[in-house]
């Protein structure tokens, strides 16, 4: 009975969720990390707008669908995920202040995408692929 | 009622009343038709258990229109996401106290 409730709590919390989310959502966090090679007003700038533009489709395309109005994702669930993303950029910054290595920003921005296209694979084994 | 605290609830006990608190219980609101479409109820058999819901003041049920068409968006009560809760807490001391 508690794993039906589980199931239950799942199919609102983490709908079938299509590909091109994942690969746009790789592309984000990739560019995220990129754009700290910009000028810092204009790698502010595009941080934000990439930072909304990944916000906005998270809540059109994950926590409110059809049916379903803001899903209320745990944040246990995330927090592995979150973790990973955090230790990237944090551990970037860090060999970039440190070393003054700039490329370091790309090496980090192909890793964050990687995590995120992986993580979206075990996502879409798990809960379906939405179309 | 503190969450924290198990207490079985026989008005959330019946299966299917417990499946619809465990799924309004995972976003602010759900769709009538979300919720029908899932647990494969009729209309009228869904009505008849949020109805009983929304007496005992666990469920509150907002109409609103969209594309031209009503659709009736449900969402547990502050006391009903407790007593959801505090009797999930209760199912999981039973199961554990069955298994030791």
């Amino acid at each position: 009975m508690l794993r039906q409730l589980a199931d239950d709590e799942d199919a609102v919390r983490y709908p079938p969720i299509p590909r091109w989310f994942f690969v746009a959502m790789a592309a984000l966090v990739a560019g995220l990390h990129v754009v700290r090679l910009l000028p810092p007003s204009d790698a502010g700038k595009a941080s934000l707008a990439l930072t909304v533009v990944a916000i906005v489709l998270g809540a059109r395309y994950w926590l409110n669908r059809e049916g379903v109005s803001w899903a209320a994702v745990k944040f246990t669930d995330m927090a592995p995920f979150l973790a990973v993303m955090l230790a990237t950029f944090g551990g970037c910054w860090a060999v970039s202040a440190l070393t003054g290595a700039w490329w370091i920003w790309i090496v980090g921005g192909v890793v964050a995408a990687a995590v995120v296209l992986r993580t979206g694979h075990v996502y879409r084994r798990a809960y379906g692929d939405g179309r | 009622m503190d969450a924290e605290i198990p207490a079985f609830n026989e008005m959330i006990h019946a299966p299917h009343r417990l499946r619809i608190c465990a799924m309004l219980s995972a976003a602010r609101k759900v769709e009538f038709q979300h919720l029908q479409d899932h647990l494969g109820l009729s209309k009228s058999a869904l009505s008849k258990h949020l109805t009983q819901l929304a007496d005992a003041g666990y469920v509150r049920q907002d109409r609103a229109t969209r594309d031209l068409r009503s659709r009736v968006w449900l969402s547990l009560t502050p006391e009903g996401a407790r007593a959801y809760s505090a009797h999930v807490r209760a199912l999981r001391q039973i199961v554990a106290a069955d298994g030791s």
